[in-house]
């Protein structure tokens, strides 16, 4: 099983829009990261998202790639601050691939957790736009690939 | 500073491990892995490779791309089963950014060892043609990971139905 690990791409100013909504470049990147995704034949079984709107802005535009037909569906337990426990537990039980949206600091915390087995045990990159693939097999969870915007789609 | 860890491509077997060449395939994963590098913004200032062979090569191949003009440097200790804290210690002396060509278990266990200080952690396990970026800011902080892609994801998927 994998999980992909994403933080929502570059947002507006709470001070331009207290929603923080995407920016245009939050979207230009996200797209870009649907057409790296699309090209490297990226399925999954499900793209949730933390319910923030630049979170479920950004599963939106990679779901019509990597889970089409559906659109990204809301999960508890994806915010900033929250416990990894209910991701980690329900990403484990469910077995198939998970795309998830979310935010820093978690996403930094699952990603060292699954990898090390402490949630301060490695520090993972994150930047807007960022996806890390994780792999589980018997021995446990490894680092697949990683990749971040300005890596992808430059034309 | 950035450091960039890679593993060789696949290579042909032989009688001798250490003059085993890339094969056809390998070259094929690292040029594609080159190529992507090369249309990108990275540029590489120091190149080192394990004593064996394939490695040297895989540091040709990609350092064309992202460190053009660069002489590579022939390095003792990072083949397949080399010390990671004599490495890492080394390493941590290098101002310049950094591309090392070498290869499993050392990689991943190198990796592992900057990112966690556990070496046999299971963090990552290289696979042929991969490369990862670390990186290292100025005051003493820790190494954090940057990215990671390997030639299956960069050729795409369209093109591995060979």
């Amino acid at each position: 099983m994998k999980l992909y690990l994403v933080q929502h791409a570059q947002a507006v100013s709470k001070e331009q829009n207290p929603g923080r909504p995407l920016s245009e470049k939050g979207f230009a990147d996200a797209a870009k990261m649907a057409a790296f995704l699309l090209n490297a034949g990226v399925l999954v079984d499900e793209v949730a998202h933390s319910g923030k709107t630049r979170a479920e802005e950004t599963a939106n535009v990679l779901a019509k790639t990597v889970w089409p037909g559906k659109a990204a569906v809301h999960l508890d337990g994806l915010g900033p601050n929250d416990n990894t426990d209910h991701l980690l537990h329900g990403a484990e039980a469910a077995g198939g691939d998970l795309m998830v949206v979310g935010h820093q600091p978690f996403l930094g915390r699952i990603a060292a957790r699954c990898l090390t087995g402490r949630e301060d045990g490695v520090t993972v990159g994150f930047k807007p736009g960022t996806i890390v693939c994780l792999e589980r097999d018997q021995i446990g969870w490894q680092l697949s690939w990683m990749m971040r915007p300005e890596l992808v789609g430059k034309p | 500073m950035r450091l960039y860890l890679m593993r060789h491509g696949k290579a042909e077997f032989g009688p001798e491990d250490a003059d085993r060449r890339l094969s056809a395939r390998g070259r094929e994963d690292v040029s594609a892995v080159a190529a992507y590098l090369g249309g990108q913004d990275i540029a590489v200032s120091k190149v080192v490779h394990s004593t064996l062979a394939r490695a040297r090569e895989t540091a040709e191949i990609v350092s064309a791309q992202i460190a053009p003009g660069v002489e590579l440097e022939e390095m003792e200790g990072i083949e397949p089963w080399g010390n990671v804290k004599a490495f890492a210690s080394v390493a941590e002396t290098w101002t310049d950014d950094t591309l090392v060509c070498g290869h499993e278990p050392f990689m991943g266990e190198a990796a592992s060892y900057l990112l966690t200080g556990n070496p046999h952690g299971g963090l990552v396990e290289v696979k042929t043609g991969s490369i990862m970026s670390l990186s290292r800011g100025p005051y003493g902080d820790g190494w954090q990971l940057r990215w990671m892609m390997g030639p299956r994801l960069v050729r795409g998927a369209k093109k591995e139905e060979d």
